[in-house]
């Protein structure tokens, strides 16, 4: 599982709303591993400031390890496209997220949103490319600021960009809470800890799409909430996309929340692309034995279907060190000598279906594997 | 389907408790002496701090000294009023000198991080580890015009309100860093908001409230501070009163007038455990909206 | 309800919580009659602020004692828990009941370290001397299958993964063999593939010792497989409660219906509509007159907005439903028909969804067919 290939991108002819070429993303490691607390330690790379400074700056502390949080990943999203992308925690996809909006800077690749590669612009430039993107996050109460009102938050991304005038922005602040399901007059003037955690992700879909962005990354949107209210905001990232024609990136760890969604599917394992295919392909005839495991895992609401034993056993090994060869190697039930050596290239296996593997499940290798 | 609407809690839901009757004391007495600090030069019953009167000389409160008379034959109860208006000055005037550097360098570190962070916050560091009097005694001798005794009120107020910029510097910099993790500022960045909106908008509403509250227990230990100096004859000197110097001034006679000394600690104290009992109250309220958010 | 003679481990006589807020009282929990046998695995399923977590907390008697009223009775293994005091309470928890959270991090103390954490219970319910506890420590571990152990013991809880911190709760919840297990959404802040594990693992050990256990997750899929009975919640009350198999073949209660189209599947057709409650529980400080589903049920009459149904036996053994027309029935499918032709919403949402899954004609398990003729399937005496 390499992901250093690129045979999955579409030709760079073809018109894309963004097209990442070999992204990868470190991060200083921890120097003494026992004093730094959790989760802080690793998403706290730097902002990359205005003018662009301390961008891939090497680890200048002897000993320090890197975190390959993302190593060399090639994806693109053609016009009106839903990626959806998946893979367990710390496989590095949120990463990926905050390095396509160069919230953190890549040590190396390239980011190209309609033809600019984002890790080249800075400063003003870069503000202004930037918003056009927009981010939804899973934690719907933590990206919603405690003490403004939603009127407020959902104006903010206007106001920064001085979209009409006071009364255009009040009233598409209005038009768009219509939109997400939230009636304008009762909700304008609340603050985000009056409303239930969907509601809340109601309101930070109206803020994403209140200047109309061209792409819309979806970080885990809906992990984070009850299945029955998971449907409705799937349903409603449904109807923003028909109504804006949006390009979409819908990261998530469960491919059954992805499935009704996307038109393209990358699974993604530690810093890497495994498989990458339409949903039909993928889900009905899984390449990659990772990709067959996330699939098992997914529990099925049928008594007379017996959970799968195990179907992932192990831990995700540390991103400090990765495996050699194929990163899954270590927790694959085929992993070979071969595995261990060499790391495998992405190769289309079927029509619209790419796989890393050099034992994939489906396609000409699996032969070899038998003989 | 627009259904806002208090949100059905799962969680026990903590009873409403209201700032109970204590707090609302503090507050009276804060108001009363703020009031009389202010407005003393104005007030009928408040008598010149300076003149004497020969037959209240150490006498004890009467109807016409209502604290009695210092050893000069002073009102007392007036000479509280006064020196309250350079111990709350002092108090409030280095809190809010100290919060505007100390919450500045705070706010940009903990949001900055990296390389600033560190250089400033080490400095800082490097104050803190000074023994506060011997670094206050320092200033206050540094600051001052040679030959002046003690320090004038313009001193005094800056040797501690630079004291007090590291401790508010490291609060601070802790409050702003649990809010400059939280995805609410990675969102405005996404948005395209510059560095100053993001601190401005998103980061000081959040900051500020829990600051101001504290800022009050910071007023109770500057005039601790204060009174400190003016025992060791470095703050602002007598004539002019304070609480620390009308204390240090009736030491002397504990045994004779014990009051001279016991009614401006009597004071100090009750408007300490004000400061402390209102700022407590505040910033536990802050805390618990915190928690429900 | 239960047959007779089988000695019962957990029964739960009308508890009703009532938590004191400034909305007025909040009845959490109303009038909740359960019962467990032992050894046996117990889902509760229902949305967030349906008084699930409540209900389980209430039963441990966790709650705290300010502000909160708590009526009726619970047995456990013949023993009265209801009138125990705090300090009674404590032979019994851990002991007897244990329980493993949703959040492995807030449920773990972040600057003891792991050994303590475990030895700390064994030692002070067992009464086992320090070595024997970190011996005993060491092989819980082993026992929830977390890789290096002894290393592990000297460890704080935020250098594990959430998986593994969940695996020494679990391990923290089993020390003692208590006789009830709750599980409180315990794969709900956890990766699809670990939350496999950790039910896996649950689902071991608890066999292994012969535990019952209570699982409470928002999401029938996670109980499918894993319980032997499944109790649906909404807004304080149990609306429908049937061994497993039963309730996934013969569900009455639209509630119940409604969950369980809202699980994603692996089958579902790309950019169909996603089947969805509409709506959200009620707030329970004032809820609805009738039943309390009403308002977002494609099924709801006019009786259903001012009677309330009772939960009664439905025929099959061990299933009992509150419904006035019930998914399945002809009542049920009459009332569906009615409310699609006055518009009703929710009605309509749950016709054209279906609609949709159909026009995709991808293959989807245990569709509910109610445009076919309706067959009653059961009718209640």
């Amino acid at each position: 599982m390499a992901g250093t290939g690129t045979a999955h991108l579409r030709p760079a002819e073809r018109e894309h709303v963004l097209r990442v070429e070999g992204l990868t993303v470190e991060f200083a490691g921890p120097e003494r591993p026992s004093l730094r607390l959790g989760r802080g330690a690793l998403p706290r790379a730097r902002w990359r400031s205005p003018s662009g400074a301390g961008r891939g700056r090497p680890s200048s502390r002897e000993g320090a390890q890197r975190v390959q949080a993302v190593s060399g990943i090639s994806f693109d999203v053609c016009p009106g496209e839903t990626l959806g992308l998946v893979g367990e925690s710390g496989c590095g996809k949120s990463t990926v997220a905050k390095a396509v909006m160069q919230l953190v800077h890549p040590v190396s690749g390239s980011v190209e949103l309609a033809g600019v590669d984002l890790t080249r612009v800075r400063g003003e430039q870069l503000r202004r490319l930037r918003s056009r993107m927009q981010l939804i996050f899973q934690d719907p109460i933590s990206s919603l600021n405690p003490r403004r009102r939603v009127g407020e938050i959902v104006a903010e991304p206007l106001e920064i960009w001085r979209v009409g005038t006071p009364a255009e922005r009040a009233a598409r602040v209005d038009e768009v809470l219509e939109l997400v399901g939230l009636d304008p007059e009762t909700t304008r003037a609340r603050r985000p800890h009056e409303f239930s955690g969907g509601q809340c992700q109601r309101v930070s879909i109206a803020r994403a799409v209140a200047i109309e962005p061209s792409l819309l990354i979806c970080d885990e949107p809906v992990s984070a909430l009850d299945v029955s209210v998971q449907a409705q905001i799937l349903n409603l990232l449904e109807a923003m996309k028909d109504r804006y024609g949006l390009t979409m990136i819908f990261i998530a760890h469960d491919l059954a929340v992805v499935r009704s969604v996307s038109d393209r599917v990358a699974v993604m394992y530690l810093g890497k692309l495994c498989e990458v295919g339409t949903p039909e392909r993928l889900y009905e005839s899984p390449a990659h034995p990772y990709t067959e495991a996330l699939l098992r895992s997914v529990p099925v609401p049928d008594p007379s279907v017996r959970p799968a034993r195990e179907p992932l056993p192990g831990e995700l090994p540390s991103p400090l060190d990765p495996p050699s060869g194929c990163r899954f190697r270590t927790r694959c039930p085929r992993a070979r000598d071969r595995c261990a050596a060499e790391e495998p290239q992405m190769q289309e296996v079927a029509a619209g279906q790419f796989v890393a593997c050099h034992f994939p499940l489906v396609g000409a290798a699996t032969a070899e594997q038998a003989a | 389907m627009p259904d806002p609407g208090a949100e059905p809690s799962a969680e026990p839901v903590v009873p409403g408790r209201g700032p109970g009757w204590a707090f609302w004391i503090a507050v009276g007495w804060l108001a009363v002496i703020v009031g009389l600090s202010l407005l003393a030069p104005w007030i009928p019953f408040v008598k010149d701090p300076s003149a004497l009167d020969p037959n209240a000389l150490r006498d004890g409160p009467s109807a016409a000294h209502w604290l009695g008379g210092d050893d000069g034959g002073r009102d007392l109860f007036s000479r509280i009023v006064w020196g309250g208006r350079v111990s709350l000055f002092i108090g409030v005037a280095s809190v809010a000198a100290g919060m505007a550097v100390g919450g500045f360098v705070g706010v940009t570190a903990g949001y900055f991080r990296g390389g600033y962070e560190r250089v400033v916050m080490s400095a800082m560091d490097v104050m803190l580890a000074f023994p506060a009097l011997v670094l206050a005694l320092a200033l206050v001798t540094f600051l001052s015009d040679p030959g002046e005794q003690g320090g004038s009120l313009f001193t005094v107020t800056l040797a501690v309100s630079i004291l007090a910029v590291p401790a508010l510097a490291r609060i601070t910099r802790a409050a702003t860093l649990t809010f400059a993790q939280r995805e609410f500022v990675t969102a405005a960045r996404a948005q395209g908001a510059t560095h100053r909106r993001v601190i401005v908008r998103e980061i000081l509403p959040n900051v500020v409230p829990p600051m101001a509250s504290f800022s009050l227990l910071a007023v109770a230990v500057v005039i601790v501070a204060e009174g400190a100096l003016s025992y060791l004859g470095l703050s602002v000197q007598a004539p002019q009163p304070t609480w620390g110097n009308l204390i240090a001034q009736g030491r002397p006679q504990l045994d004779v007038a014990p009051h001279i000394a016991l009614f401006p600690c009597a004071v100090m104290f009750v408007t300490l455990l004000a400061l402390n009992l209102a700022g407590d109250t505040l910033r536990a309220r802050f805390d618990v909206r915190e928690l429900r958010l | 309800m239960t047959p007779a003679r089988v000695p019962l481990l957990l029964e739960v006589e009308g508890l009703a919580t009532t938590f004191d807020s400034a909305a007025g009282s909040v009845r959490a929990v109303d009038g909740v009659w359960l019962s467990l046998r032992h050894r046996t695995a117990l889902g509760i399923v229902g949305e967030s602020g349906c008084g699930k977590t409540v209900l389980a907390r209430s039963i441990m008697n966790l709650l705290p004692r300010r502000g909160v009223h708590r009526e009726g009775r619970v047995r456990l293994d013949g023993r009265d828990l209801t009138g125990l005091s705090a300090r009674e309470m404590t032979g019994v928890w851990g002991v007897d009941m244990a329980m493993v959270f949703q959040d492995p991090m807030t449920s773990l103390n972040p600057v003891v370290r792991i050994g303590r954490q475990i030895t700390e219970s064994l030692r002070f319910h067992l009464g086992m001397s320090k070595s024997e506890a970190e011996a005993e420590a060491l092989r819980l571990l082993q026992s929830v299958r977390i890789p290096e152990p002894e290393r592990r013991l000297r460890e704080y809880p935020h250098q594990l993964s959430g998986g593994m911190r969940q695996r020494v709760t679990i391990a923290i919840a089993i020390a003692c063999a208590p006789k009830l297990l709750f599980a409180d959404e315990p794969t709900t802040a956890l990766d699809v593939t670990v939350q496999a594990q950790i039910l896996d693992l649950l689902d071991d050990r608890r066999r292994e010792l012969g535990t019952a256990m209570v699982l409470v997750t928002h999401d029938l899929g996670v109980v499918a497989g894993r319980t032997d009975e499944i109790a649906v919640m909404y807004a304080g009350q149990i609306v429908e409660q049937a061994p497993t198999p039963v309730l996934f073949a013969e569900m009455r209660m639209p509630y119940t219906e409604a969950l369980l189209r809202s699980v994603p599947r692996l089958t579902d057709p790309p950019h169909a509509r996603r089947s969805t409650i509409p709506g959200r529980p009620p707030d329970l400080a004032h809820p609805p007159a009738g039943c309390r589903f009403a308002p977002r049920c494609a099924y709801a009459q006019e009786r259903c907005r001012t009677e309330a149904p009772p939960l009664l036996p439905s025929g099959i053994p061990g299933h009992r439903f509150a419904c006035w027309y019930p998914v399945g029935s002809t009542e049920g499918m009459t009332a569906l028909a009615r409310n699609v032709k006055d518009a009703w919403p929710p009605a309509l949402d749950l016709v054209a969804e279906d609609r949709d899954r159909r026009r995709a004609t991808a293959p989807v398990g245990l569709e509910i067919n109610f445009e076919a003729e309706p067959t009653p399937k059961g009718v209640r005496g």
